[in-house]
């Protein structure tokens, strides 16, 4: 068929680029080590440059970026609203709070905890997010405008920030600053031992998403014609709940909340394949999504400063035009 | 009887019962219209029937087996709706709205085999949409829109379909041809399809069977005898107009 040559032209595409910005990632940053190096560096310095600090900065930019782009996908659908992702429907906070608890409740002394301590780090955002999703969507439930689901979902966000907020009030000043700068995002807080539990979760994460293909596509009739149709509604809600929550959950945990990559996405892979099959979206938004993380890192280090801009100041000059677009185009004609 | 239902109950609680005591039933290759002023609960039974919303009392059947006792995808395989919603999806073409309706039937990932593939041509001829099979379906119009819906319902291969005012917000011309589609369904693939309208000319002079629901209850006749019960009369005249039985037209006094 005509579209398949279509698609798999874009895939190659959009491989061969999310390859070309993982090398130009790992090459730049403020010491400049040359393209020849890659394989074979000249010092233990620049080797330990490449491979220590940059190359796992640059495998988390692209779990983050995959992970966050197949949780909005999953959360548009679910919700049947271009707006929903992790960020939005209080699924970053519900995670940060998560973390929150269990960072203060150590009194920061987290990072001494070792490996147990990276667990429960991941187990607490992802109750977080999963506690978060599931009172979104309780709430909403038959609520069938699309702004109204968008303001409960934000106000969970609050409520979990304002809970936040209570805590630090009452916490020490250095589980204080350990949380604040968690709270910034960062890709490169993550570290090769880290990676052994971020890799695998993504990875599993990612690849039920695409099982779960299938009942996306059928979700995306309504939850009536989804039954009319043998799809179990409740049970597949909760599979993608736990998805999601485990996948942006992790992320969150890592990396701190990210904004805007989860539900600017989705929006271009839409309108880049002109699909609504999720067989076809689910790849596409996981190559765009590491494509746009990479390139949204590259940024936060351009050359000529020292420093290092927030990564969550550039995902959001990126992702909220995309979002405003995605909502004009939607609602332009209607 | 493809479908028959003893002693039913609709309703969203004990407490608020819609209608009671219904007993009704469908055979193949019949075409009943479920007619009725607003209110009456026409809805609450179709999705009652669908298994959207459980019987508060007596039971449904599909041949001669109660519908609870079948699996989600079982009765997926022997009932197919059509909801008065429209469906949202961007992007979605005909061919794979069409080709959705094959999920009780395909595989983990929703492949399509030869004969999905089969029944799907088939359904895009049958119902008018061949030129459209590439088209998005929100780029429609209205009465597009709906064929593709009913076109979902028939590759659903199932041996009955309900459907919710399938011809609300349709004109007239485009009334009458899915009403003829839905009635050359039933006769040529031997399917009882039940639909829920407010055209009362169409359905009385389409319809195999009618149910005429009013007050509770539901009286099931042909179109030429129910014109002439009390039933009839109360639910269709007014201190100044009434419908006249021989020209199927509401007539001001």
């Amino acid at each position: 068929m005509n579209n398949n040559k279509k698609y798999s032209v874009y895939f190659t595409v959009l491989t061969a680029l999310c390859i070309l910005f993982f090398v130009l990632d790992i090459l730049m940053g403020s010491v400049s080590i040359a393209a020849s190096e890659l394989f074979s560096p000249s010092n233990e310095l620049n080797y330990n440059i490449l491979y220590n600090i940059r190359l796992p900065k640059t495998i988390t930019a692209v779990l983050t970026g995959a992970g966050l782009a197949v949780c909005g996908l999953q959360m548009q659908t679910l919700f049947r609203n271009p707006l929903a992702g992790p960020f939005v429907l209080g699924i970053s906070s519900g995670a940060s709070l998560g973390v929150a608890i269990l960072t203060l409740a150590f009194s920061g002394s987290i990072a001494t905890l070792g490996i147990g301590g990276k667990i429960s780090f991941i187990i607490a955002a992802a109750v977080g997010a999963g506690v978060a999703l599931l009172l979104v969507i309780t709430l909403s439930k038959n609520i069938s405008n699309d702004v109204t689901v968008l303001i409960i979902g934000l106000m969970v966000s609050h409520l979990a920030s304002a809970i936040e907020g209570v805590l630090q009030y009452m916490s020490s000043a250095e589980s204080l600053q350990v949380f604040v700068l968690w709270g910034m995002g960062n890709f490169s807080n993550v570290v090769w031992d880290d990676l052994f539990y971020f890799i695998p979760i993504i990875l599993v994460g990612t690849v039920i998403t695409f099982f779960f293909s299938k009942q996306l596509n059928i979700l995306l009739w309504g939850d009536n014609y989804a039954k009319s149709m043998g799809i179990n509604i409740k049970q597949t809600r909760l599979y993608i709940i736990m998805i999601t929550a485990l996948i942006a959950g992790t992320i969150t945990a890592f990396c701190g909340p990210i904004a805007f990559l989860g539900v600017a996405v989705p929006h271009l892979a839409r309108s880049l394949f002109k699909t609504s099959d999720h067989k076809i979206l689910i790849p596409a938004t996981l190559l765009i999504g590491i494509a746009l993380a990479i390139v949204c890192d590259i940024i936060t280090q351009l050359p000529g400063h020292n420093t290092v801009m927030p990564i969550n100041a550039i995902t959001s000059l990126i992702g909220a035009p995309i979002v405003i677009w995605a909502v004009w185009k939607k609602n332009k004609y209607s | 009887m493809a479908l028959s239902i003893h002693n039913l109950s609709i309703g969203y609680s004990q407490q608020k019962i819609i209608a009671k005591e219904l007993n009704l039933s469908v055979s193949p290759g019949e075409l009943v219209c479920l007619i009725g002023p607003n209110g009456t609960g026409k809805s609450t039974l179709l999705k009652t029937i669908a298994g959207l919303l459980s019987p508060l009392a007596g039971e449904i059947k599909i041949n001669d087996k109660n519908i609870l006792l079948f699996t989600a995808t079982e009765r997926a395989k022997q009932l197919a709706v059509v909801f008065t919603q429209k469906i949202q999806a961007e992007n979605l073409d005909v061919y794979s709205a069409i080709a959705t309706g094959r999920n009780p039937y395909t595989g983990l990932l929703g492949t399509l085999r030869k004969d999905d593939v089969e029944i799907i041509q088939r359904t895009i001829d049958i119902t008018g949409l061949k030129e459209f099979e590439n088209k998005f379906v929100d780029k429609l119009s209205d009465g597009e829109q709906q064929k593709v819906m009913i076109g979902r319902a028939i590759a659903q291969d199932c041996p009955i379909i309900l459907l919710d005012e399938p011809t609300a917000h349709l004109d007239t011309v485009n009334k009458i041809e899915i009403t003829l589609l839905l009635k050359k369904i039933a006769k040529e693939q031997n399917k009882s399809i039940i639909i829920s309208t407010h055209d009362l000319s169409l359905a009385l002079q389409i319809a195999d069977k009618i149910w005429l629901m009013n007050k509770n209850r539901i009286a099931e006749n042909t179109p030429t005898s129910i014109v002439n019960t009390t039933e009839f009369n109360e639910a269709f005249s007014g201190k100044n107009f009434s419908f006249d039985k021989n020209s199927f037209a509401f007539k001001i006094i």
